[in-house]
């Protein structure tokens, strides 16, 4: 999951809606999986990695939310996945870059030297194995910790289902009103945005 | 050079191949420009070069050198097809300086701000429709890394054609008109995923209609201050549900 953000292909296996559903199947629900991945989806929508900037981490993130959050009863324990799932990719992002730093002292000692084809080649697959201990590690962190604070935790939650959903959406909105200010913002996309809006509404209503 | 040379110089799929991991060693000090060399090794190696002539020209590629990934391989092509022509390090250096700005904000305008989230908006509808899970993650990777993976080809074979030129050719391509269209179709899936929440089993209608207006307020907030505001945003919710887990247990 944490290869395929950067270092490998980026075919978006390790989005959250992708590496949520992997992992409910792998507990055997698949259902809860993807609407905790659809949640945090919300959550990573708007982000943006362009020019190496520092984003966080959605791929070992996602598997601890889900892990976390079937630890917890299911879609009732969706509040402290969430928080879970969070925290890893805040904590994922900040390592990619102690990496980022890492890679880049590696590469300014073998540059000191002579470089050649193949210790150029070796460092740089070495870079890729780096980057697999490291989503290895994050994962398996956020894995103990989550089941530890979920067995602590998970009793403590007072609201609903529905209320927690929907206190998890109004965090969501924010991510999704800036993402309609990356496709242009109100003024450009407000007449398409109300016809989806009003297509939303009914359809949801049959 | 206004016609493109379809015709692929030795060690191309190799190098094609290599590409997919062009950020395996992204660096602060050098950016892509490990990655880069790396993937040039094959077509350096096509040309005939072997022991210190290939260590000499692969050092030519170790520079400083950063672009979107999935459009590096149009750099890689050009690069591969300039150096075929005979052309100096210098003036490749001065191409790849030249053209990887220009690419990189492309790619970050159709690629991370257009189609990925356009796709993605896709497969959030179709969960938000009941359908069964693997239909919306099959959905999302069939049509997002078709797109993915027919950009990547692409370019690279633009590249191949195209040399040192090939920033005609991209101009002439319109991905930018592109880009413009997705993310109208990306603002009508939005809308449409907005109106499924407002009064869906898990919106307003059981919730209450308080935490529609909360919603509703918070979507104002992110179109005005946009990125800025999504870490806040994000650390605001951990500390309400952190807050209220601890209040639980009161």
């Amino acid at each position: 999951m944490a290869l395929d953000a950067t270092s490998v292909g980026q075919f978006m296996v390790s989005r959250p809606l992708v590496a949520g559903m992997l992992t409910g199947w792998w507990l055997g629900d698949p259902r809860l999986g993807l609407e905790i991945g659809a949640i945090l989806e919300l959550f990573h929508l708007a982000g943006v990695p362009a020019g190496g900037f520092r984003v966080p981490e959605s791929g070992p993130a996602s598997v601890v939310a889900v892990a976390v959050s079937s630890a917890a009863g299911g879609l009732e324990g969706l509040g402290l996945g969430l928080v879970a799932g969070l925290a890893v990719s805040e904590v994922g992002g900040l390592t990619v870059g102690y990496q980022r730093h890492l890679v880049a002292r590696f590469f300014g000692a073998i540059e000191a030297g002579s470089v050649t084809a193949a210790k150029l080649s070796a460092a740089h697959l070495s870079c890729v194995l780096l980057d697999f201990v490291r989503g290895v590690a994050v994962t398996a962190s956020g894995l103990v910790l989550g089941q530890w604070l979920s067995s602590i935790f998970a009793t403590r939650w007072p609201l609903s289902y529905e209320a927690t959903v929907a206190l998890v959406l109004v965090g969501a909105a924010v991510h999704l009103g800036a993402l309609l200010k990356g496709f242009g913002g109100w003024t450009n996309r407000r007449a398409v945005f109300l016809v989806g809006l009003v297509a939303g509404i009914v359809g949801a209503s049959l | 050079m206004t016609h493109g040379d379809s015709q692929r110089p030795a060690g191309w799929l190799s190098s094609f191949l290599r590409h997919f991991v062009v950020q395996g060693s992204w660096n602060n000090r050098s950016m892509l420009g490990s990655g880069f060399a790396f993937c040039m090794i094959p077509l350096l190696r096509g040309r005939g070069l072997s022991g210190e002539g290939l260590d000499d020209a692969v050092r030519n590629h170790t520079s400083t050198f950063n672009t979107h990934p999935y459009l590096a391989g149009l750099v890689l092509g050009a690069v591969a097809r300039m150096e075929d022509g005979g052309a100096d390090p210098e003036t490749i250096e001065r191409f790849k300086r030249a053209i990887q700005g220009a690419l990189g904000a492309l790619g970050d305008v159709l690629v991370w701000g257009a189609w990925r989230p356009v796709t993605i908006l896709l497969a959030l509808v179709l969960v938000w429709a009941g359908a069964p899970p693997w239909i919306p993650v099959s959905v999302f990777l069939v049509a997002y890394n078709g797109g993915h993976l027919a950009l990547r080809w692409w370019g690279y074979n633009q590249g191949l054609a195209y040399g040192g030129g090939v920033g005609e050719r991209l101009h002439r391509a319109g991905l930018s008109r592109l880009a413009e269209r997705a993310f109208s179709a990306g603002a009508l899936l939005l809308g449409i995923l907005a109106g499924a929440f407002v009064v869906s089993r898990l919106g307003a209608v059981e919730a209450g209609w308080l935490w529609s207006f909360a919603g509703v307020s918070a979507f104002g907030v992110g179109l005005k201050f946009g990125h800025r505001a999504l870490r806040g945003a994000t650390l605001f919710l951990v500390l309400v549900i952190t807050f209220l887990t601890a209040l639980g247990g009161v």
